[in-house]
């Protein structure tokens, strides 16, 4: 399998489509095809149409203009919850909540877990997808909330299938992400961490701030003392805590009193902002500037100028698929003022994102090509084959409980924060197993792919198209020769109908269709 | 300035591509929230005597209900009679009707009241993440606690009361404060003798959707007047506002966050103690 994903990579491409003028010594970029595939995969889930893809073909230009087509369709809003969830992590199995405290059956406990998971992730990208300030995403006085959520918790949801806005009625200060339940049932505290793992995930999370790494040095002194004189005291242990504790104080609304409740953990306590003061000795605040508490949080950070280059950082990681790293910093600067500039509108920055070459690289010796994540060859095989891998309710490349969402590389959101970025043994035999379930679908009739199966004439023809839809690039005589053969000799001795499965099996765990 | 030094920091790169980060001034910042109060100091005076008129959460009362509630089942349905069977965890319907799920507990021990002395703080506690519900429907919701503890002296003549409610409590069925949800951590002292009768109300609490943090210390000498402590509201804007009572009078300015004097607010505290009056009738 490996020789086979080291072929795939291209040893030359064409000129950048848009010039950054940063590097020097510019990396092969992709095909213009190829790197529609790229996008609509970045931005839809799905593979760009072969009306698409022959559009682009003659007029490379043309994808930044697809780019911003594919910012304006429905299904933009469904990916960017998938790229976010591997950033927040909020996606994860199991929360403290089960469904028996709902009085809903155990089987639900999927959908269960994914609601609450996505409540905060779709708040963000309805910001984005509605082309709203990022700052929204910490200020809103609303929410998104699917029937279930509309049902469990204290919120005043718009009527409507599936996701819809939502306002919570329990009295909390209006600070869109930050005061979703979904993002503190993930971030949970206790005791004696009192917020503070809460407020070291904002700065993560909003900030690209990371407490955790921080150098740490511990005192000299060998006295001991109790931990929370410590922290309010000792220099060594100030240098995080003196701003951690009071950004801290400002989530005590969220502060539960005992942990797995449901009345405890469903609603905003707000008589308990109170209680920052008493359990961690200090006021709300944000990094030295006294505020009033939540209310005041996202306005804080909407002065803060890390707040759009994390915007921007993150953004960039998200698209382009790897960490930043120090050679990016120049031109993620100047995307970052110019994100600053526009308002802090996103669209416009992933447009800029998309545009550069650090996108638009082709896979080679120093770059890795990108696999497909879980709910991107999801999302595919369901585009072309109708093929939704679930058991028993789950859908089994969103979840661990029962599916393979990290054996085909994804996150959890607690074990594995990072997603897979070579392929390996179990990302392998999903793939294999996906792609021979799929390719029956289809020969079924299902997805675009089944509905295209009942016009083939000539097979040799149905496998270059379908090499250039799936792929984005053009077969190879000798590719479509070996191809063909294969066909002709199945059909013969087992029929058409196997012959075709047999292709799109082959085809559809072809490293080229899964790397983009 | 504050966010200049915060700002993330430039790279050798940065200085040869020629890029600035921009001040804060230039940031698409957010209007700072600036809710107008909606209390004027009338209306925080009307608004919390009104829910003060109407009783005062208390641990012990909060302790008679858990029971209250436990003794509607039936033998195998919650299955004990201080606290839910475990195997009924899932849930179960008793004879009576009444519904019984989560987990709770019942238990007592007994620690040091104090250093100085060699009193003994005897307690009770409910501890529990359960839900029941009556055969009308109406809920009993706990995560948390109610504890109660006496402290007796020679002869078990009780010296102290103390109590304290942790967590989230509602029953419905209450024709009290609890028909609501009372939510917080609050603790709560009756102690003295005689005419020297006092209550301590440290914490925060939340009843009939009224958020407040105390620190007041009621005394019977004063008529039940706050002799000293804060008792901060939270107004319907979100913004904390804080009463501070001068000493045995029951009045005292109402100051916004801003330290602003809104005016002076007059509140009798009297229903307060009425809640506490078992407990205030044990002392000597």
């Amino acid at each position: 399998m490996m020789w086979l994903w080291l072929a795939c990579t291209s040893p030359e491409g064409p000129s950048p489509l848009v010039d950054s003028g940063t590097a020097p010594e510019l990396p092969p970029l992709l095909e213009a095809p190829r790197l529609l595939r790229r996008v609509s995969l970045d931005l839809r889930g799905t593979l760009p149409s072969v009306e698409d893809l022959d559009a682009v073909e003659q007029d490379p230009s043309l994808v930044l203009d697809y780019s911003a087509e594919y910012m304006a369709d429905p299904r933009f809003e469904e990916r960017l919850v998938e790229l976010l969830a591997e950033r927040w992590w909020t996606r994860v199995d199991t929360f403290d909540i089960t469904p028996n405290d709902y009085g809903l059956d155990p089987i639900d406990n999927f959908v269960f877990a994914q609601s609450i998971g996505e409540e905060p992730l779709r708040l963000m990208a309805n910001v984005i997808a509605e082309d709203m300030p990022w700052t929204t995403a910490v200020s809103a006085d609303w929410t998104r909330a699917n029937p279930l959520l509309g049902s469990m918790w204290p919120l005043d949801r718009d009527e409507g299938e599936g996701w819809q806005t939502a306002r919570y009625t329990d009295g909390r200060p209006a600070a869109g992400v930050l005061a979703t339940n979904g993002l503190w049932w993930r971030y949970t505290t206790t005791d004696s961490n009192m917020n503070r793992s809460r407020a070291a995930a904002i700065s993560r999370l909003l900030l690209c701030a990371d407490y955790l790494g921080r150098p740490i040095s511990f005192s000299e002194n060998q006295e001991v003392v109790e931990v929370e004189d410590a922290v309010r005291n000792d220099p060594y242990c100030l240098a995080c805590h003196a701003t951690i504790d009071p950004l801290a104080a400002n989530l005590f609304g969220f502060w539960w009193l005992t942990l797995y409740s449901r009345v405890e953990e469903e609603s905003y306590h707000a008589e308990r902002e109170s209680l920052a003061q008493d359990y961690l000795g200090v006021d709300p605040g944000y990094f030295g500037t006294p505020i009033s508490g939540l209310e005041e949080l996202g306005w804080a950070m909407s002065e803060d100028p890390r707040f759009y280059s994390c915007a921007v950082e993150s953004s960039a990681e998200l698209l382009w698929r790897r960490p930043v790293v120090m050679e990016d910093r120049p031109g993620l600067e100047a995307m970052r003022q110019e994100f600053v500039g526009q308002g802090a509108h996103m669209q416009p920055l992933y447009q800029d994102l998309i545009a550069s070459p650090e996108y638009q690289v082709a896979p080679s010796e120093t770059v890795l090509v990108r696999m497909l994540s879980p709910s991107q060859l999801e999302s595919v095989l369901v585009q072309l084959t109708d093929f939704e891998w679930t058991q028993e309710g789950y859908a089994q490349l969103q979840n661990d409980k029962k599916g393979y969402r990290v054996l085909a590389g994804g996150v959890d959101g607690y074990a594995v924060t990072q997603a897979q970025t070579l392929p390996g043994l179990t990302w392998a035999l999903v793939a294999e197993r996906s792609a021979q379930t799929a390719a029956s679908s289809a020969v079924a009739g299902g997805g675009i792919l089944g509905q295209e199966l009942g016009s083939v004439r000539s097979p040799r023809d149905w496998i270059a198209t379908l090499i250039w839809q799936l792929n984005a690039e053009r077969a190879s005589d000798s590719e479509l020769d070996a191809l063909e053969q294969a066909y002709e000799e199945l059909a013969q001795s087992q029929g058409e109908a196997a012959a075709q499965e047999l292709i799109l099996s082959v085809l559809l765990r072809d490293p080229r269709f899964l790397s983009y | 300035m504050i966010w200049l030094l915060a700002c993330v920091g430039g790279t050798p790169d940065d200085s040869q591509s020629n890029v600035q980060l921009q001040d804060s001034a230039s940031l698409p910042s957010l209007e700072r929230p600036d809710a107008e109060l909606a209390w004027a100091a009338t209306d925080a005076e009307q608004a919390v005597q009104g829910i003060l008129n109407q009783g005062f959460p208390s641990p012990w009362v909060g302790m008679d209900l858990y029971f209250y509630a436990l003794g509607q089942g039936d033998a195998s349905c919650p299955g004990m009679a201080a606290q839910i069977a475990p195997h009924n965890l899932q849930g179960c319907q008793a004879d009576t009707g009444w519904y019984y799920s989560g987990m709770s507990r019942f238990g007592g021990e007994m620690r040091p009241w104090d250093q100085d002395t060699t009193l003994i703080l005897e307690t009770e506690q409910a501890f529990g993440d359960f839900s029941f519900r009556d055969p009308t429907g109406q809920s009993f919701e706990c995560g948390g606690h109610q504890e109660t503890g006496v402290v007796l002296g020679e002869a078990k003549v009780p010296l102290a009361f103390v109590g304290e409610h942790k967590g989230s409590y509602l029953w419905q069925g209450h024709e009290g404060v609890y028909r609501e949800n009372v939510s917080g951590q609050l603790q709560v002292q009756v102690d003295g003798s005689g005419s020297e009768r006092r209550i301590q109300l440290s914490g925060a609490l939340e009843y009939l959707a009224q958020s407040m943090h105390s620190t007041l210390s009621l005394s019977e000498a004063c008529g039940w007047a706050p002799e000293s402590g804060t008792l901060q509201l939270r107004e319907p804007s979100g913004a904390w506002l804080t009463w501070t009572p001068q000493e045995c009078t029951g009045c005292g300015p109402l100051l916004d966050e801003q330290e602003q004097d809104l005016g002076q607010v007059c509140l009798d505290l009297g229903p307060v103690a009425a809640s506490f009056q078992k407990q205030l009738d044990q002392l000597p």
